[in-house]
């Protein structure tokens, strides 16, 4: 019995040490995690004890020391093949239409630029349009009206009340005008016509028993195709105000999205990812201006598209900086590997470079902001930079600098080309801007 | 007996408890990455006011 108690107890210690042996271990994972901070501020300490440390490699993290060099590669690689984005602003500046331009294509008239241009001074373009719905909206209702009456006199009702209103109706249609109606008058005839219309549709409910109603609305269909002209005069005014406002709308928020992707390339940055939102949003803004999508689907995905736009803008920037790391570590990379292969030891060379690879690979967004990207790869650059000044690398990486200098150049020439080429392009949009900002005036 | 009835209880139990701790353990470092990455978003242009066809109703006659 005492034995078999003791195997018990003895059975319970072991898995309880098991188990809390277990739990340390993923504890403790965060724990090998030194803050980058504290990495950076004890340079030189790092060194020295990444000296003493030497020794200790194995085999394990000489296989991760591997992986985060392929992985460095990788980002080197991956930046060398991503889009600069110049093509996708180039397209969107040769699109770029100036207001007479939208104006033409949608042919809007002189007459009709002239009430516009009234319209858009005292109430703004966007009342302007919502006056023009209005107008339309009353005279089909007072076509409605009418319909409704004729019909009812026919089968000999008693119409004065529905005559009545709809007069009133008339009335209001007359009175608005669509390019000086304030938004306050608009608000109040909005409630004054919701009201009228209401009152007849309850006086007809009084007078019309629920089964006739399909007649007139049969009626109603005939009548209005009599007065489709005028209807379809008022709706085209509409719409065209409205594209005006919609595609004018569209292409300032583009131009400056596309604004600000030039200005990183100014910096000398690639676009990266924010390359392929700016190329969504002018395939959105073509969608519109072919009709194949309308203004509330459009607003959603604009939204949309902008916000991911801001994102990956953001990514890039830290990307940009992280991919010169990259280049900068492979050039050492590949002098530590010069020397490796001279016979000389390297070991405390591939150490501090190994630290520096996994900075980098730590070097993400959301990780690293956009806007401590430039302070913080500073940082880790003046390691590389005091990494090449070791004697074993410093005639290596000249000597490898010297190699590709003729090619540096060249692209140096070219990166100057572009440069211009978008700043000459900037100086004939401004200007183009200014010449048709004066036509208006 | 007794006794062994009760240890042999004891022992299953804190057995499933321990087992359910490092289970908890193990799905905690899958699901909570160690660090937060929040995305950084920059705007850059301001909110379209696209107008839609529709946007006054007055209501129907009948």
């Amino acid at each position: 019995m005492k034995k078999m108690m003791s195997i018990l107890i003895g059975l319970l210690l072991v898995l309880s040490v098991f188990a809390t042996a277990e739990t340390d271990t993923g504890a403790n994972v965060d724990e090998t995690e030194q803050p980058e901070a504290v990495l950076l501020a004890n340079e030189d300490t790092a060194e020295e004890e990444t000296t003493a440390s030497t020794e200790e490699v194995d085999e394990e993290d000489e296989g991760e020391t591997e992986d985060e060099e392929d992985d460095i590669e990788e980002i080197e690689e991956e930046y060398e093949e991503s889009e600069t984005g110049d093509e996708i602003i180039d397209e969107i500046e040769d699109e770029e239409e100036t207001d007479g331009e939208i104006e033409e294509e949608l042919e809007i008239n002189e007459e009709e630029s002239a009430e516009i241009r009234e319209a858009i001074e005292n109430i703004g373009l966007r009342q302007y349009i919502l006056n023009r719905q209005l107008k339309q909206r009353v005279f089909v209702a007072t076509i409605h009206g009418e319909a409704i009456i004729l019909y009812l006199q026919g089968k000999e009702y008693d119409t004065t009340e529905l005559e009545g209103i709809n007069d009133e109706l008339k009335e209001i249609y007359k009175a608005i005008d669509p390019k000086t109606m304030t938004k306050e008058e608009f608000n109040e005839t909005v409630g004054e016509v919701k009201e009228l219309v209401q009152e007849f549709k309850d006086a007809v409910d009084e007078l019309v028993p629920e089964e006739e109603k399909d007649a007139i609305r049969n009626r109603i269909a005939a009548y209005v195709r009599t007065h489709q002209k005028q209807i379809d005069l008022l709706l085209k005014k509409e719409w065209k105000a409205r594209m005006l406002n919609n595609r004018k709308q569209l292409r300032d928020s583009l131009k400056a999205v596309k604004e600000d992707a030039k200005q990183l390339r100014m910096d000398g940055r690639k676009l990266l990812d924010a390359a392929k939102r700016l190329r969504n949003l002018k395939a959105i803004k073509n969608r519109y201006k072919n009709g194949t999508i309308d203004a509330t689907e459009i607003k959603q995905k604009w939204q949309e598209e902008t916000k991911l736009y801001g994102l990956a803008r953001a990514a890039s920037v830290v990307k940009n900086e992280r991919a010169l790391l990259a280049i900068g570590a492979a050039r050492i990379r590949k002098a530590i590997k010069e020397a490796d292969e001279d016979d000389e030891d390297t070991t405390e060379l591939e150490n501090r470079l190994a630290e520096i690879n996994a900075q980098i690979k730590d070097f993400i967004p959301g990780k690293v902001t956009s806007k401590e990207a430039g302070a913080k790869a500073a940082v880790i650059k003046s390691r590389l930079v005091n990494l090449e000044k070791n004697e074993r690398l410093t005639n290596r990486i000249q000597a490898a600098r010297a190699n590709v200098a003729p090619r540096a150049a060249a692209k140096q020439i070219q990166n100057a080309r572009v440069s211009s080429a978008i700043a000459r392009r900037g100086a004939a949009a401004s200007a183009n801007t200014g010449a048709s900002e004066g036509d208006e005036e | 007996m007794k006794i062994s009835t009760l240890i042999i209880g004891f022992i299953l139990v804190s057995s499933i408890f321990l087992t359910a701790c490092q289970q908890t353990t193990t799905q905690d470092e899958i699901t909570q990455p160690r660090i937060t990455e929040t995305p950084e978003e920059e705007a850059v242009a301001e909110d379209v006011e696209l107008i839609a066809e529709d946007e006054v109703d007055i209501g129907e006659m009948i």
